[in-house]
């Protein structure tokens, strides 16, 4: 009888110890969990978050894309307003200073756009010439 | 980019043909001379319009590259 309880009370105790393992075991294995969760959640918040960055930035993109087309939209919109050749025809000298104001602003301008900014090595080849007339 | 002056000449002739020639071999000492229509000249002005405009989108789309790949700043991690 006392074997028997023995026996009962040792299968107890290994039976709690296993319990007690186990409890354990799937203690740590819910705190392997929330670091997971909590590194899965911070890569969803990063994601999102340069989504919305990237998103702005194609924004901005197009919105300066569509700019870069301001110049030659008013040149052809000038160009169909007024007749050149008639213009030229009838008053030579008055065209002769607009064009010629409007190439050399053209010319300050790509000059302007494409300035190499400072730090960056200059691959400049012009000569800046003014020999023309 | 650095670029050299143009001169451009309007001329035409009834108005000031002969006034260009004079002036033209005064200050060139001779009279040959590349000619350009009215039309062609607003060809050349759309065409460079193009190139000005393609330069700046360029421009813009390293811009946007550059910004793109720029590493993200690092936020510190609430403990």
């Amino acid at each position: 009888m006392i074997l028997v309880l023995l026996a009962g009370a040792g299968g107890a105790f290994m039976y709690v110890k296993k319990l007690q393992s186990d409890l354990e075991t799937a203690r740590a294995n819910v705190a392997k969990m929330e670091i997971a969760v909590q590194t899965s959640e911070q890569s969803l918040k990063l994601e999102r978050a340069e989504t919305a960055r990237l998103g702005e930035l194609n924004n901005q993109l197009s919105s300066d894309l569509q700019k870069a087309e301001q110049y030659g939209d008013e040149l052809r919109a000038t160009l169909q307003k007024h007749n050149l050749t008639h213009l030229a025809n009838k008053k030579p000298g008055l065209i002769e200073k607009r064009m010629q104001d409007a190439t050399n602003k053209l010319w300050d301008d790509l000059e302007s756009i494409t300035t190499v900014p400072s730090g960056v090595q200059s691959t400049d080849s012009g000569t800046q010439d003014n020999n023309s007339n | 980019m650095r670029l050299n002056d143009v001169k451009i000449y309007v001329v035409s002739r009834e108005e000031n043909y002969e006034e260009f020639i004079k002036e033209f071999e005064a200050k060139n000492g001779g009279d040959a001379y590349i000619a350009i229509s009215v039309k062609d000249y607003e060809n050349l002005s759309l065409n460079f319009a193009e190139l000005r405009r393609y330069i700046e989108q360029q421009k813009q789309i390293i811009l946007y590259y550059e910004e793109a790949v720029k590493p993200a700043e690092e936020t510190p991690e609430s403990e």
